[in-house]
């Protein structure tokens, strides 16, 4: 756990909570989509559980800012070079790239905010990231908007000057953090959600009484605290100083769960309130449901956890979850 | 995190449990089953556990505990659910009735008790369900009068498991008549051989006898039985109930069937939804096993974690079905043999949710400190 945590939290609440229609230059210009990242090469300083901190408060504020892709980006690159003011975005392919005449052709599809972005870090399997100009000529953007409204751009390059990244991050190493970074904002929204639901139910009356004191209505408020008490169990596991074997695919599965059971309570409970554009919800659960299986799907962890879980058998299984002592 | 002293006496701990039960099994003196904690009684392995001090873990040394923490006494419990070894002989006194006989009982019923329990002398049975009051602890009529020297008690329990090889009852009884049915209850020991109090069997849809009635007509209890304070019982069995509800084997009662589908789905290989569901399954067993392990660590830290231990069970028992019906998605459990491993899970699971408060129930619960908070 971090230990700026509460004062993290704090900064973000009151960003929030500012109406700022410019709040991501903000957190720019308050250094915080670089925390991280070491000060002598650019970065803001403190660790990965800061890091977490903020993109958890922000996701739980309905918040949609490239904090994620900035971040990583921003981390891999570096490893290689000082960084500058510009902003840079960050895809994860699974396949290998062939860059060996230092340009690249390709067509990059679900590219995050690629449109606002000046460079793109490309990491691919079995080999060092490479980094592109955004704003070469020779490349295209073609504007794609996931479920949540955010950019997911499509990326045309045509002989693009790509350059290899030496001494940066492995690719596994790149999936993890952004593995742990969906995970918190899964987790910050899915607790976004609960907040707001909870308060409507204790506040909106119906036949004669808050819907609160409905017992099913009680009952799903429960189910949901439920979900969230996993989902964090599931994050401080996977921030552990020695993880278990695995706890990457844990949190993503556990926080992918958590997100699609409180979506869907949380939209129940709200009734029609819930779907409408004006009442903040959807804010909050069109986010669980594009970023549940960010970088991989759900399904996709839980298959390669599965595997190596009948690969070890019982009692490698065992043995890898209580590997931690206690 | 995993800072704590705690870290290498846990390892410790999990590899004389390994090789104990393993010598057992290979000797043929037990057989791993679901649900052992409640099923499995052998007085012999109880206290072959006792002279390893591997029961009484968190009692203090001067009562014949061990001593130890929350903590290491999880790592020790993890191992004999995940073996399904024979615990049913020390389980409830070990788990609930020497905590709460420390916590709330007289120095002189601590040293008559607690040593007991210790030693896996005293068998426990836990008097609390009745016939007319279910999950609803606050509506028990088993009533206990003072007289002379002590109290008179009267009353039906039910679901009291074990209560045919207990030497002693944890007994929750009414003392007064309060305008709060919360008021006026309070726990107390009793004897088994006392006079009055007879037993009756209950056998389950297994065929099997683990389940009883126990009635108590004028059972005199000595005045120095009582735990804590009269008329405070509520409280008391409250905290108790977290106790009971936070620990590993609301997770691991079906466990052996995991076993057995971990090795079934090495075998199909072509099979991805099913190593889909085997990942889903050793991830949330993963997360419970934390759960369990901030559970101890709250209680270790003095607390008593209600919410969290209720949250605990209903996750845990929720798996402990989803394991099943995993299994069951495999061609082993075609026309399941009735001791089998699949069919001793099947048989016992309709239990799993209910014992410790129904999944409804703990809802609510989490649902009231919710509104309130």
């Amino acid at each position: 756990m971090s230990q700026y945590a509460d004062e993290l939290r704090s900064l973000v609440d009151d960003l929030a909570a500012s109406g700022n229609p410019d709040l991501w230059n903000s957190l720019v210009g308050l250094g915080l989509p670089r925390v991280g990242i070491d000060e002598e090469r650019g970065g803001s300083g403190g660790s990965l559980d800061d890091l977490l901190v903020v993109v958890q408060s922000l996701a739980g504020h309905g918040i949609g800012v490239p904090v994620v892709e900035a971040s990583t980006a921003d981390w891999v690159l570096s490893h290689a070079r000082e960084l500058d003011a510009e902003p840079s975005t960050v895809l994860l392919l699974d396949s290998a790239l062939d860059a060996e005449s230092g340009t690249l052709t390709a067509e990059l599809s679900a590219v995050p905010w690629a449109r606002d972005a000046a460079r793109l870090v490309l990491c691919a399997p079995h080999s060092a990231p490479l980094v592109v100009d955004l704003r070469h000529a020779s490349v295209t953007v073609s504007p794609v908007d996931n479920i949540a409204g955010e950019p997911r751009d499509t990326v045309t390059l045509h002989a693009t000057p790509a350059v290899l990244l030496e001494g940066a991050p492995s690719y596994g190493a790149v999936r993890e953090r952004l593995a742990l970074l969906w995970s918190a904002a899964v987790l910050g929204a899915a607790h976004g959600a609960y907040r707001l639901t909870r308060s409507y139910v204790a506040e909106r009356e119906q036949f004669g009484a808050p819907l609160l004191k409905i017992p099913a209505v009680a009952g799903n408020l429960a189910r949901m605290r439920v979900q969230l008490v996993q989902a964090d169990a599931a994050l401080a596991l996977a921030t552990e100083a020695a993880p278990p074997e695995g706890a990457t695919e844990i949190v993503r599965i556990t926080t992918a769960a958590a997100a699609t059971e409180i979506a869907q309570i949380a939209h129940q409970l709200h009734g029609a309130m819930g779907i409408t554009a004006e009442y903040p919800l959807h804010h909050l659960t069109r986010r669980l449901w594009s970023w549940r299986d960010a970088v991989a799907s759900e399904r996709s962890w839980a298959e390669s956890l599965g595997r190596r879980a009948a690969e070890a058998g019982e009692s490698g299984v065992w043995t890898r979850i209580t590997a931690t002592g206690h | 995190m995993d800072q704590s002293p705690g870290t290498d006496s846990c390892v410790q701990l999990r590899a004389q449990v390994r090789q104990l039960t393993a010598e057992w099994r290979d000797a043929g003196r037990y057989a791993p089953r679901s649900d052992s904690w409640l099923r499995s009684f052998d007085l012999d392995f109880s206290k072959e556990l006792a002279a390893r001090g591997l029961i009484a873990m968190t009692y203090p040394v001067e009562f014949g505990g061990a001593g130890r923490t929350n903590v290491e006494r999880l790592a020790v419990t993890e191992e004999l659910l995940r073996a399904g070894a024979p615990v049913a002989a020390h389980w409830i006194g070990d788990r609930q009735i020497g905590p709460a006989i420390l916590r709330h009982g007289t120095r002189a019923l601590q040293e008559e008790i607690v040593p007991r329990i210790a030693s896996g002398e005293a068998v426990f049975c836990l008097g609390m369900s009745e016939p007319e009051a279910g999950s609803d602890l606050a509506s028990v009529r088993t009533s206990a009068e003072p007289v002379e020297g002590g109290w008179l008690v009267n009353g039906h329990k039910i679901w009291t498991t074990q209560a045919h090889h207990a030497t002693h009852a944890y007994l929750l009884a009414r003392t007064s008549r309060e305008e709060r049915k919360h008021d006026g209850l309070s726990e107390f020991i009793v004897d088994m051989d006392s006079e009055g109090v007879s037993v009756t069997p209950i056998v389950d849809l297994a065929g099997e006898h683990h389940f009883n009635e126990v009635r108590f007509e004028n059972v005199f209890v000595p005045a120095h039985r009582l735990i804590g304070e009269a008329g405070k019982g509520w409280k008391q069995v409250v905290e108790q109930l977290s106790f009971e509800r936070g620990g590993a084997e609301r997770s691991l009662s079906s466990y052996p069937v995991l076993v057995e589908l971990v090795a079934e789905t090495a075998e199909q290989q072509d099979d991805r939804e099913l190593h889909a569901l085997l990942g889903t399954l050793t991830a949330r067993l993963a997360v419970l096993r934390r759960l369990c392990y901030e559970v101890a660590g709250a209680m270790d830290a003095g607390r008593a974690p209600v919410q969290q231990a209720a949250a605990l069970k209903y996750l845990g028992n929720a798996f402990e079905h989803d394991v099943i019906e995993a299994l069951r998605r495999t061609d082993r459990c075609q026309d399941p043999a009735f001791d089998s491993v699949f069919g001793q899970a099947l048989i016992a699971s309709p239990a799993f949710s209910l014992r410790g408060g129904a999944a409804e129930v703990l809802l609510s619960l989490i649902a009231r400190q919710e509104a309130r908070s």
